[in-house]
């Protein structure tokens, strides 16, 4: 293999550190004996279990795992169908509205679209009663209006980049318009689907502007509560919640990379099988 | 006009039965008319072309057909029937797509019996069918590759068995040939033509390609502007063109402007200031003596020697300015003592060139054209 020129190896690790060494330190600091977060007090494993002795914590994981995963399912599907609609269904009356309607919240300030949730919610519990008090609910709702904004986007760049003619000619080997749907479109964009959604988890699972206008008392999210506990100083059992987390997304990570892998190889076996038969 | 041929736009009832029948459709996107007026009629079993550049309405005809356009106005008939607000997954036609539009997510042998799946028949007859098409197109060993495992020739494949597999009453062929290159394309061309020979299914195509269109079809409409030219054998189309467009844009032709001296019965003589002459030329029509008159005649027509002919019509004198050997044949520019150029093709049938006759760089030759192949235009430029 060649080898990296000095230059090129100092600003690799330089990069690297740059990238890593801020998650090193918190995953190094979480197994730390003593109290103080930086001051270094010998190997312990106490935090983590401290960590799932505190229900506080685990009731505001748990919450925040739940919307997300709700809120990043119905603003995948409600994405879905405005970025088909913005890119298939042609000059249609209102197509620009809608257009930048989707698309504002994506340049607006969280805060305002933190604030603005917020009066629609009480003028709303004013004239018709609902909601009589913030919480889940809420929540969800103003999770699904600003992740939807990012499905949308993934949706609509994908979809403009795909050839409608395959579609076309689905409808013309006989497929009415939602059979092609669920034939055509549908799985040639699924992998847009799939970031779109995981897009909209992220984005639900670590906000803290728009869900701290938005939820009542007793619904903190995870990150509202990390939030809190900061400001009173950052205790190490928050570096073991960090650490798991961390955890987790590197091994989905890597499960997900072996199994793109694995199928990739069998197909080039496939492939190789194919040309074999030519002969 | 001299030439006869149907006037732009009239209905020209030469495809027998009317298997296919479009009747004066017109079609406006905006301020723009892409097909204007457009009547023809197809016969069943037949290989029809449209023929045109880029924006002259072929496309849009075809898509009306398919019905993923609708007529402005007017109305296509197939086997018959009215095709008013029939959608495209309704009608009987199949459509082999430009791009080939495969599924890219679906191997060979589904994208094939995709459209079979709408069909009501067994699972094995299915099967059977999709072999069948694997077969007819020489691709059974492909079966469970993905298209972008293909090569452009084998996409070009799947996309015709395909839109074949439903044995539908009419197949449309957007530019089948067009991503192809010239040795695929010619080898590609004898087998569509063998495949509709085979399944006898109507088969309409559509290219900007005229060597595609004259190879493929029994019948082609020149198409400009959104109106057909003319519409006729290939043969009919490259030698009795009805008009200049028609002549300049399928092949090449020398055309020159002229004036009417005298006609006597079947011939006329014509005064062409640009090549210094009266040419003499057998008339297939009458004059009308309206509009600007254009002497045409092909390059392949015109005969070169070195020595003066003896007693033939038309003989111009000229010199060797510019030649090109393609090997099969030399393309020669001859320039006049007008200034003016004549392109002549000369074939090479004697294998290590005709020496005797050859010409070269500023040689003295003799041009001579036969009355008969000069065509006649009186259509405004």
């Amino acid at each position: 293999m060649k080898r990296l020129s000095p230059f090129l190896l100092t600003m690799m690790v330089l990069g690297y550190l740059y990238l890593y060494a801020p998650i090193i330190s918190l995953i190094v600091f979480s197994f730390n004996k003593s109290r103080l977060v930086t001051v270094w007090g010998g190997f312990s494993t106490t935090w983590y279990f401290k960590l799932f002795e505190n229900t506080q914590i685990l009731d505001a994981a748990w919450l925040s795992l739940r919307l997300a995963l709700i809120s990043a399912t119905v603003a995948t599907i409600l994405g879905t169908m405005a970025g088909i609609a913005l890119v298939r269904f042609g000059p249609f009356r209102g197509r620009t509205l809608l257009s930048g309607l989707i698309t504002t919240p994506l340049v607006m300030p969280e805060v305002l679209t933190g604030v603005s949730t917020l009066m629609l919610f009480l003028l709303m519990a004013k004239w018709i009663g609902w909601p009589a008090r913030r919480g889940f609910s809420t929540l969800l709702i103003a999770h699904i209006t600003f992740s939807m904004t990012y499905v949308t986007t993934v949706i609509t760049s994908r979809l403009s980049t795909i050839d409608v003619s395959i579609e076309e000619a689905a409808l013309d080997l006989g497929s009415p318009p939602w059979q092609v749907l669920r034939d055509i479109t549908l799985p040639v964009i699924s992998p847009a689907i799939l970031s779109g959604w995981l897009l909209a988890f992220t984005i639900s699972l670590d906000d803290v502007v728009i869900t701290s206008f938005t939820n009542g008392p007793g619904y903190n999210t995870l990150p509202m509560l990390v939030w809190a506990k900061v400001r009173l100083g950052v205790t190490p059992d928050i570096n073991a919640l960090g650490s798991l987390i961390v955890g987790v997304v590197a091994i989905g990570v890597t499960l997900s990379s072996i199994v793109i892998t694995r199928q990739e190889r069998r197909r080039e076996k496939e492939i190789q099988a194919a040309l074999a038969g030519e002969q | 006009m001299a030439e006869t041929a149907p006037a732009p736009g009239a209905p020209t009832d030469q495809g027998g039965d009317r298997f296919i029948s479009v009747r004066n459709v017109t079609k406006q996107f905006g301020s723009f008319t892409a097909v204007d007026g457009v009547s023809l009629d197809i016969g069943k079993g037949e290989l029809f072309a449209l023929l045109g550049s880029s924006g002259c309405g072929k496309t849009t005809l075809l898509r009306m057909l398919a019905g993923f356009e609708q007529p402005s106005s007017g109305q296509i008939f197939i086997d018959g029937e009215d095709m008013a607000g029939i959608a495209p997954y309704h009608r009987p036609i199949n459509m082999m797509f430009q791009s080939y539009a495969l599924f890219p997510h679906m191997t060979v042998a589904r994208n094939i019996g995709y459209g079979l799946k709408h069909e009501r028949m067994a699972r094995s007859e299915r099967d059977d069918r999709v072999a069948a098409m694997l077969d007819l197109v020489q691709l059974k060993d492909f079966a469970r590759r993905l298209p972008h495992q293909l090569s452009g020739g084998q996409r070009q494949r799947v996309a015709l068995a395909r839109a074949l597999a439903k044995q539908p009453k009419l197949l449309l062929l957007d530019e089948p040939l067009g991503a192809l290159d010239k040795k695929l394309r010619e080898q590609t061309q004898f087998e569509i033509a063998n495949i509709q020979y085979e399944t006898g299914i109507t088969f309409v195509v559509v290219t900007h390609d005229q060597e595609e269109a004259m190879t493929l079809a029994s019948r082609i409409a020149v198409m400009d502007r959104g109106r057909i030219r003319q519409l006729d054998t290939p043969r009919t189309i490259y030698e009795f063109p009805g008009s200049r467009f028609v002549a300049s844009f399928i092949g090449s032709v020398n055309l020159f402007e002229g004036e009417l001296v005298r006609s006597d019965g079947d011939h006329a003589e014509i005064m062409v200031p640009d090549l210094g002459v009266t040419l003499r030329a057998l008339l297939r029509g009458p004059l009308t003596g309206k509009g600007t008159l254009t002497c045409a005649f092909r390059p392949e027509k015109v005969r070169m020697t070195r020595d003066k002919p003896d007693g033939r019509a038309n003989t111009i004198k000229g010199v060797v300015q510019d030649f090109g050997y393609f090997g099969k044949d030399s393309l020669y520019r001859i320039k006049l003592p007008t200034q003016a150029l004549v392109r002549v093709d000369a074939p090479n049938t004697l294998r290590g060139g005709d020496d005797d006759n050859a010409a070269t760089w500023e040689d003295d030759v003799y041009l001579s054209i036969d009355p008969a192949a000069i065509m006649l235009f009186e259509d405004p430029a």
